[in-house]
């Protein structure tokens, strides 16, 4: 139903979306996530021309909507949108605003327009509310309201544009609720949200954005539980990470503790995890020491906040063997080290020794 | 460490204020104050040798340009400089800072030099010398370029030779007003003038070389030039070697010093107190017995002095250049001189004021030979016969009344063969004979050149001094004498004058900080005692002129209408007012308070108006007026309006062909008898006289009211056809437009406060109370009925409210909508993203915020609509509609912007097209936001109309002020007028407030 080919758009000399190439089909729920800034409200608002392209093109039923032959209010007449701010018209009451489009623009009569307009409210919840304005409605009422308004005008495809990032985690929920009824009910949906447990719940298909691109498309299970690519992968499970890399003996240990101790900070460790992490990091650098003559390594503190996990990854050079295993069994450092880690794993790829272990919890 | 600092700072502080205090600079106000000091001079000139004779202690420097000289002068480098008098006068016109010395250090004479040995040139220069200075040309080119104010020079036109032997002049352009250069590099100046005038009477042309002053001698001794002409010296030194012409102008060399400032002036100045011969300041005429007094040789003043004042020491001057230079420098305490005059001198000189006018008062005659009884009465004849028919009352008003400076003076227009009168004046001053650009000007001369060219004489006229001339004409060097000669007993024994043709008023003048103001206001007894007062005039009238030509230190108020001057006598804003004889006289029977102070203020011709291109209908008018003159059709109109009570006249009724061609005229609807509106008609003398020729020459007349200083532009810009309303002619008006012959002669009475009145007396106080107590016999409620009753329902005034209404709704209305449609447009203009839109609609906003309503109303009416004829109405609605644009667009932007953009974009989403968008969902709210400014704004246009009655519309301001020119009632009028405006106002207001509710949609549902 929709088509994007090779849509760019810019704004001055930032290039917020490089090269997006997509189809929508009718009937996906699709969930647009990831980090702020990467374009995603950018790319929704680029689909019924609230932002124009820079470059590409966007077939809508297979009408060029870029071309300036076409009318493009009314190709938007087929695409809803519901806003953050919710944007609903002050100066008329709630009924009034879910008859304004089918009236004006689709040319029926107010009193059947009026009909159509109570039962979406009845539908959203809010029929009793009709001839208020909305100055004297709740968030979770005003956004509701705003997708009755889109459903008044028998939409193809409702864009959602972060719907419940302005809400309150209690109003949260009314809204999520009716989305989940429309997708139900066989609605074509593309919403931005970070509402992860959502997406996953509601949605068929999955876009991760990043790098200007739809780095990552896949189904719900494939991006939420196994995302292929790194950077997914890392926003997914909300992983933060410290590397630092050592290529010579004379390497300055204390500016090293302190850039893991401020990464640490950043993240309010307690001071117990943040010692342990310590040690540990100390005890692998002198078993390396001890059974290497040149020095190349890297190190790397993952912190998966999803997981509240800690894992430490030792890489480096050399010959195939275990820095564990190599030393002798009774050297204390390697006791530190089990003491402290566990689900110790050895790996051997690509010429580098890499072992990885994670922090034991209490 | 904090104090510490502060006490250091506070230390430097104090020494600082202690070096700066204990080291004033020596202020020199003498010449032995120079004694030590640095002063300056020119290389090589007699200054120079001087400061070395005279101060051999001082340090010189020398300089070789005066204007070196200057800067280190002020750059405190100098104490002072010493040059000669007319190049120090010009440096003080440009340097505020610096003075002159009043004591010159030495006199000296300014010459030509020549070549030795040239006995042939030397007699033929002298000759050229003596001849300027006996026809006066030369002291005409003193005045024109050794003047005190920094305007332009007056340049002679002289006829230069093209062939002959050439004569090389040189000269040192750089010393103003002597010499020096043009902007277009020609040498110009006094000198520059005197060598070509040298060249015009040698019959040889002339090339200037212009070159250092030191090194002129030189050159003229090598033969580069034949002669110097550069306000050089003759002195001993040079007379060794180059010969010196007569003298042609006496110099003095002066010092130039820095103005005291700051403390030192509380002390030095005014230097006035401490030079003046006797520092007592001086109030009245008698205070000058024990002063200096300045006065013009041989005059009567002379005598006057000595006699009166024996202890007055007597400086006698032969110009009033002189005179004023005298009073300047301290020379003298006072002058006396004859007033016109004295009024001229005031204008250009602002530090000279008038300690009184009431000196002396002669009359002013013509010298006839005693021999020649004949001639003198042919004379008087011609005096009669001009007084008579105005041509006098034009002269005296061109040199007497209006600057006479700008006066224009006839060519001589004599016949073939007229005999020859020889007449011999002074060149004294104008406004009675003065030599200006080649020949004799000013109101004797003109007046005698009159007499000639009536009676086939012609002038020949010679200058002598004024002692000379009673000489003259006993000696029969003179047929007729004249330049201001008042007739004494002594005089008459020599001469035989003529009937008197001027009063003459001494004044006496003196700077002003030697005159004791008197600030008690005081009483008023003569027309005279107006000077120091506030005088009230018609703005824009002849009054206005006259009171500030003549009274100038008097505070002239202006106002816009006869009721308003009225007004602010009775309310004490004025002491004195102008207002014509014969409405006053109405005035005067319902205002029991006010008094005559003087009948006769001045008296003008009156005529009507009209445009310079339409000469046909003037002089068909012109026609006319002689017509009716002579059928006694003017007698009965003159009757009826002058004569007879004015408020009783019954106006004729007059009917005009309505085929005719359509002429309007325009009148200020100033009062009876000349024109007033009663009864909603058109009256008075200048309508029925107007009328009446109208309807006699087959015209379809239109009458239009305005202001009256509005009559004038009114004409030129095509309005009106003609233009009457007791309009006198003046030199200034006759410029713009074209007079008919005069019909009437107006006479300007002054009105004040009887109370006021010096010459009133018991008897006129005892009767103003007696009429005051009749009047507080009604109460409050009576006066209002009465009130209500003469400015409502008499003469069905409130017809004329009612229509003044109608007027103010009309164009209030037709306003709002235009200016709000135009608003519209302007703001989508000033808010589209396109530069070719935005940027006329923001300068359309900025030029029509900031232009006063007023201005551009009388632009659109007066230029742009010049000569269409145009409903005012309609350019009422296009200016105030302009101006309304401007500040709706204004607020159109603001509602606009303040709809959040998430409504467009919720629009936009929804499928509404831009257009759509704006006008459903941002408008209604844009509306809603701006209603009550929009409210505001409307209110404040229907009140801003009240100033249409400029453009001639009779709106609601227009008819209340006709009503109070005819009732002279200053209360009613005018609260009935603002509660009607505030009647419209709140009717608006409760308008919008029934459009706010329809538009808010909560109210609408009745949830507010």
């Amino acid at each position: 139903m929709i088509r994007v080919e090779h849509l760019e758009k810019k704004f001055g000399n930032l290039t917020v979306l490089k090269d997006i190439n997509v189809e929508i089909k009718k009937g996906e729920v699709i969930s647009i996530i990831g980090p702020s800034g990467t374009g995603k409200s950018t790319f929704l608002r680029c689909l019924n021309l609230l932002e124009t392209p820079t470059g590409g093109k966007i077939f809508i039923d297979e009408t060029d909507i870029l071309d300036k032959k076409t009318d493009v209010p009314k190709m938007r007449q087929k695409m809803g949108m519901v806003f953050q701010s919710f944007n609903l018209f002050n100066h008329l009451s709630v009924l009034d605003n879910l008859t304004i489009g089918p009236v004006k623009l689709l040319g029926k009569e107010k009193t059947e327009a009026e009909k159509r307009g109570m039962e979406l409210l009845k539908m959203v919840g809010l029929a009793e509310k009709a001839e208020s304005f909305a100055d004297e409605l709740s968030g979770g009422q005003k956004q509701r309201v705003a997708i009755a308004r889109c459903l008044s005008m028998d939409p193809e495809i409702i864009l959602f544009d972060e719907p419940t990032s302005a809400l309150d985690p209690t109003m949260v929920s009314e809204v999520l609720a009716v989305i989940r009824r429309l997708a139900r009910e066989g609605m074509t949906l593309a919403i931005v949200t970070h509402e992860m447990d959502f997406a996953k719940d509601v949605s068929n298909r999955v876009f991760y954005m990043d790098e200007g691109l739809i780095y990552e498309d896949g189904s719900p299970e494939q991006i939420f539980e196994n995302p292929k690519k790194e950077k997914t992968r890392a926003f997914i499970n909300r992983i933060r990470s410290f590397n630092y890399h050592i290529d010579s003996p004379d390497y300055d240990l204390y500016k090293m503790n302190a850039e893991i101790e401020q990464f640490c900070e950043k993240h309010v460790f307690p001071l117990k995890m943040v010692n342990d992490i310590l040690l540990i990091i100390e005890e692998l650098l002198v078993l390396y020491q001890s059974q290497s003559k040149t020095i190349n390594v890297d190190l790397r503190v993952a912190y998966s906040e999803k997981q509240d996990s800690v894992e430490i990854i030792f890489e480096s050079a050399g010959e195939e063997g275990n820095l564990l295993e190599k030393a002798e069994p009774d050297d204390i450092g390697v006791m530190i080290i089990k003491n402290k880690a566990e689900r110790i794993e050895f790996q051997y790829v690509d010429d580098r020794n890499k072992l990885s272990m994670f922090l034991k919890r209490k | 460490m904090k104090n510490y600092f502060i006490s250091i700072l506070l230390f430097s502080l104090v020494i600082v204020f202690f070096v700066g205090c204990s080291n004033p600079k020596k202020s020199f106000n003498t010449l032995d104050d120079l004694q030590n000091a640095s002063i300056g001079a020119m290389t090589g000139t007699t200054g120079e040798q001087l400061v070395f004779k005279r101060f051999p202690d001082a340090k010189v420097k020398s300089f070789d340009d005066i204007m070196d000289a200057i800067t280190a002068l002020k750059s405190n480098q100098l104490d002072a400089v010493i040059t000669g008098f007319p190049a120090a006068m010009n440096v003080c016109k440009h340097n505020s800072d610096l003075q002159m010395l009043s004591e010159p250090v030495d006199y000296e004479n300014t010459c030509i030099a020549i070549r030795k040995g040239n006995d042939e040139l030397l007699a033929a220069l002298n000759a050229v010398i003596t001849e300027l200075k006996n026809d006066g040309t030369l002291k005409d080119m003193r005045r024109r370029w050794f003047k005190k104010d920094s305007g332009p020079y007056e340049l002679a036109d002289i006829k230069l030779p093209e062939t002959g032997e050439l004569l090389k002049i040189g000269t040192s352009a750089t010393r103003e007003p002597f010499c020096f250069v043009d902007e277009n590099k020609n040498v110009t100046g006094h000198d520059g003038e005197l060598a070509r005038r040298i060249s015009a009477k040698l019959g040889r042309p002339i090339e200037f070389s212009d070159m250092k002053f030191s090194a002129l001698i030189p050159a003229l001794q090598s033969k580069k030039i034949d002669l110097i002409v550069a306000g050089m010296t003759a002195t001993k030194e040079r007379s060794k070697s180059v010969d010196f012409t007569e003298s042609y102008f006496e110099n003095s060399q002066v010092i130039l010093v820095k103005k005291p400032t700051g403390t030192e002036s509380a002390k030095e100045s005014p230097a006035n107190e401490e030079q003046s011969v006797n520092g007592n300041k001086m109030k009245t005429l008698d205070d000058i017995a024990d002063k200096v007094v300045g006065v013009y040789e041989g005059t009567i003043h002379d005598a006057f002095v000595a006699n009166k004042y024996p202890k007055a020491v007597i400086k006698r001057y032969n110009s009033s250049a002189d005179m004023v230079l005298s009073l300047k420098t301290q020379k003298s305490d006072v002058a006396l001189l004859d007033f016109i005059s004295a009024n001229v001198l005031l204008k250009s000189n602002p530090d000279l004021g008038i300690l009184t006018n009431e000196v002396l008062s002669m009359p002013l005659g013509i010298g006839f030979n005693k021999n020649n009884p004949e001639l003198r009465e042919k004379f008087n004849r011609f005096l009669a016969a001009s007084k008579a028919n105005g041509v006098y009352d034009e002269m005296y008003q061109r040199w007497c009344v209006d600057d006479p400076e700008k006066a224009q003076m006839p060519e001589p227009n004599y016949s073939a063969n007229s005999v020859e009168l020889k007449f011999a004046v002074a060149v004294a001053d104008l406004p009675y004979v003065a030599y200006l650009n080649g020949r004799y000007v000013g109101f004797d001369i003109e007046l005698l050149q009159k007499f000639a060219e009536s009676e086939g004489y012609r002038m020949k006229t010679t200058t002598m001094e004024f002692s000379s001339l009673i000489a003259a004409m006993a000696s029969g060097k003179a047929d007729i004498i004249a330049d201001g000669i008042a007739i004494t007993e002594e005089r008459q024994k020599q001469v035989a004058f003529s009937d008197p043709y001027m009063d003459f008023k001494t004044a006496a003048i003196a700077l002003k900080t030697n005159i004791e103001v008197d600030t008690n206001t005081g009483k008023l007894e003569k027309l005279d005692d107006i000077a120091n007062k506030s005088v009230g005039v018609y703005a824009g009238t002849i009054h206005d002129t006259f009171v500030e030509e003549h009274y100038p230190n008097a505070d002239i108020q202006r106002f816009n209408s006869p009721a308003d001057i009225i007004l602010s006598l009775k309310t004490g804003k004025t002491d004195a007012v102008f207002f014509d004889l014969v409405s006053a006289k109405v005035i005067l029977k319902s205002n029991p308070d006010i008094g005559i102070l003087s009948e006769d203020a001045l008296t003008l011709p009156v005529a009507a108006g009209f445009n310079k291109n339409n000469a046909k209908l003037r002089h068909e008018f012109n026609k006319y007026l002689k017509e009716i003159k002579s059928d006694g059709t003017y007698d009965t109109m003159h009757k009826r309006w002058f004569i007879d009570d004015p408020e009783k006249a019954e106006m004729p009724k007059i009917e005009f062909d309505k085929n005719g061609p359509a002429i309007t005229l325009a009148v200020a609807v100033g009062d009876l008898p000349n024109s007033a509106i009663v009864n909603g008609e058109h009256v008075g003398f200048d309508i029925e006289l107007v009328k009446t020729f109208a309807q006699r020459k087959g015209y379809n007349l239109k009458i239009n009211t305005m202001e009256f200083p509005s009559l004038i532009a009114a004409l030129s810009s095509g309005k009106a056809d003609i233009i009457a309303d007791g309009i006198s002619i003046t030199e200034e008006r006759q410029k713009r437009i074209d007079f008919s012959d005069s019909y009437n002669m107006f006479k300007t009475a002054v009105l004040v406060l009887n109370t006021n009145l010096h010459a009133a007396g018991d008897k006129k106080t005892e009767e103003t109370e007696k009429k005051k107590a009749a009047v507080i016999e009604n109460t409050f409620l009576q006066d209002v009925s009465e009130s209500f009753h003469s400015n409502i329902i008499q003469e069905k005034r409130y017809l004329l409210i009612l229509g003044g209404l109608k007027i103010t709704m009309i164009i209030s209305i037709l306003s709002t909508l235009f200016g709000t449609l135009l608003g519209g447009l302007v703001c989508f203009m000033r808010m589209s993203r396109r530069k070719a839109l935005r940027i006329p609609a923001e300068i359309y906003i900025s030029i029509l915020r900031g232009t006063p309503v007023l201005v551009v109303l009388m632009i659109i009416f007066y230029v742009v609509f010049a000569s269409i004829d145009i409903d005012p109405v309609l350019v009422a609605v296009i200016a105030f509609g302009l101006n309304f644009a401007a500040y709706v667009s204004e607020m159109f932007r603001t509602g606009i912007e303040g709809v959040d953009r998430g409504q467009t974009e919720a629009g936009i989403a929804i499928g509404f097209s831009k257009v759509k968008t704006f006008i459903y969902i941002v408008m209604p709210q844009a509306v809603r936001r701006i209603l009550p400014v929009y409210k505001g704004e409307m209110i404040s246009l229907v009140k801003m109309t009240s100033i249409v009655g400029y453009i001639a519309v009779q709106d609601l301001t227009k008819a209340s002020d006709i009503i109070r020119s005819r009732t002279f009632d200053a209360f009613f009028p005018l609260i009935m007028v603002a509660v009607l405006y505030f009647l419209i106002s709140w009717l608006l207001m409760v308008l919008l407030g029934y459009v706010e509710r329809k538009t808010n949609p909560k109210l609408k549902t009745s949830r507010a």
